[in-house]
């Protein structure tokens, strides 16, 4: 090791160690934001938050099937958190923000690291899962800007001629239940829907095993284990969106019932 | 057998490179894959043609010179087989064979087949070694090891270097190389003075070189001719991240094993 390049960055303390003294945005930070391994780290911490967030938000969602009280008031009951509503969608969107911004640096490089192609190039055990992250995750993006468009700010798509933002149920709360049910009884848009869950679980089908390796926290000996769990994880997600929309289609889901609910008219 | 090779030829650095079509008679199954090529070479010569430039040394699968993408896979179908290991008999009488220097921006292509690896060397360069005072060699076993610990170091170490884990992976990234350089000599007493200095260094160079990341496929895992299992990522990750969050995490400075 050069004694040169090794300027005041670095001091020797009392038991004779050399510790870095430079500031901690240069020891931990840049490293972080900017090498292939630590900008890999913070995809795998950012994306951890958002499969914690879309495991949260399918069993919000599944409130649905015990009607409108049920889904109605837990809705309500997130408008009135008020402040910590906001740091909890702030966080979201940093979290989404700073995953997709490094992601697509990496790919980038990862790209301009290999600018011949093969010309005949073949697969030995890479999952397509694994192949194709970006373009699920574009999906998704692309999937998240309509679904804020339709059901958060409700933009388009109407219930019986009301937009759905002024939809009220009987106590005067916002009518989440009939916004979804109106919203999924129209095929375009349920398509839309059934179409990113498709790319979801590819996401997450690679993603949850992924993180574990990213973060070293697996063992030597897991990596079975560690499929199955994204496997399951993903298709949790997946089928459990899916099923609301094809329940809607089916009319398991209605104005006037759900599959555990039945409205006392 | 009678084979068609279809061979990636480039003159130099600068020249634009093209596939060509060989016809490869009276292989005999037994000859290795780089003996098939000599013996094209051979009628190549005879014919005042250039012969296909490859890259090989021992010829015994240890020395990591000979790098061929075959028919899209880094040194060819069969498992933990170098090009120069793998016979002739894995291929049908008859077949296509496609064969293209191992591709990535760090991995330059200097003619045909051979490519120029010293990215490899300034990644090594960058931390990969100890410093010690040269002079007579310590007594076998005078500093002990963990089982465990020396079985995980030797299995790094047996790395050759030969690139296929570059250019198996989608993102051209190096770091199962990489990554068993760090994991051979983290497991190591003799590591720990310079581990968290060396994971750092060896990732920046690893990453000012031109090589992308991983992305958890491990299609370097099932090129490796020596079979070093992405685990050694495993590690590195780990390593790296202590090393610039904990100054290398509890245990780092003690100088104990692992
Ligand atoms: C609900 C939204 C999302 C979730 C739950 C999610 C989840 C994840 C997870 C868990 C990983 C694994 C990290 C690792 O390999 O260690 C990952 C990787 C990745 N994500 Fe997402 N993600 C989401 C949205 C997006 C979006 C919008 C993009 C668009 C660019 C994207 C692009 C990627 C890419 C390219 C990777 C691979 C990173 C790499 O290996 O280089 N993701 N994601
Ligand atoms: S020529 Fe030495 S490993 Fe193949």
């Amino acid at each position: 090791m050069s004694i040169v390049d090794e300027e005041p960055t670095h001091r020797i303390n009392r038991k004779g160690s050399r510790v870095d003294v430079s500031p901690p945005a240069r020891q931990w930070l840049l490293p972080l934001l900017t090498s292939s391994v630590g900008s890999k780290i913070l995809t795998a911490l950012t994306g951890i938050v958002l499969t914690g967030f879309v495991i949260g938000h399918l069993i919000g969602n599944l409130k649905l099937f015990w009607g409108p009280e049920s889904i109605n008031s837990y809705a309500q009951f997130l408008k009135s958190t008020g402040p910590l509503l906001w740091i909890a969608r702030l966080g979201l969107l940093a979290a989404l923000v700073l995953h997709m911004t490094l992601a697509i640096r990496l790919k980038r490089r990862a790209v301009a690291a290999r600018p011949v192609a093969y010309r005949n190039p073949a697969t030995v055990q890479a999952t397509i899962a694994s192949r194709t992250m970006i373009w699920t995750g574009i999906v998704i993006f692309v999937f998240l800007i309509i679904h804020l468009a339709h059901f958060t700010f409700g933009i388009f798509g109407m219930a019986d001629g009301v937009k759905y933002l002024d939809l009220k149920d009987d106590k005067g709360r916002h009518d989440v239940y009939r916004m979804v049910v109106a919203g999924f009884s129209v095929p375009a848009y349920a398509l839309i829907y059934l179409l990113a869950q498709v790319a979801l679980f590819l996401h997450l089908r690679h993603g949850v095993a992924s993180v574990f390796q990213t973060l070293s926290l697996n063992g030597t000996s897991c990596r079975t284990f560690l499929n199955q769990l994204a496997i399951v994880v993903a298709a949790f997600v997946t089928v459990g969106n899916s099923l609301i929309v094809f329940a809607v289609w089916g009319g398991l889901v209605t104005d006037t019932h759900s599959l555990f609910w039945e409205a006392s008219k | 057998m009678n084979l068609t090779l279809h061979v990636w030829r480039q003159k130099s650095r600068t020249d634009e490179g093209r596939m060509e079509t060989y016809l490869a008679k009276n292989i005999s199954p037994d000859m290795s894959f780089l003996e098939m090529l000599d013996v094209v070479n051979e009628d190549l010569i005879k014919h005042n043609k250039e012969p296909i430039a490859f890259d090989h040394d021992c010829r015994e699968g240890i020395c990591g010179s000979c790098g061929l993408m075959i028919n899209g896979v880094a040194h060819g179908p069969e498992k933990a087989t170098t090009a120069c290991q793998l016979h002739m008999r894995h291929f049908e009488d008859g077949a296509h064979i496609y064969i293209e220097p191992w591709r990535a921006a760090a991995f330059p292509v200097i003619r045909d087949l051979i490519v120029d690896r010293s990215a490899f060397d300034r990644i090594i360069q960058a931390g990969g070694y100890i410093s010690v005072n040269t002079g007579g060699a310590p007594d076998g076993n005078a500093i002990p090891i963990p089982k465990e610990n020396a079985e995980t170091a030797m299995d790094a170490a047996a790395c050759i270097g030969c690139g296929a884990c570059v250019a198996a992976c989608p993102n051209a990234s190096a770091m199962l190389f990489l990554s068993a350089k760090v994991t051979h000599l983290a497991n190591l007493p003799q590591g720990q003075p310079e581990r968290v200095q060396r994971v750092k260094k060896m990732v920046e160079q690893h990453d000012r070189e031109g090589f992308g990341h991983c992305t958890n496929i491990y299609e370097c895992e099932a090129a490796c001719p020596k079979e070093i299992p992405a685990t050694t990522i495993t590690q590195l990750n780990r390593d790296y991240l202590l090393a610039i969050t904990a100054g290398g995490g509890p245990g780092a400075r003690k100088g104990g094993a692992g």
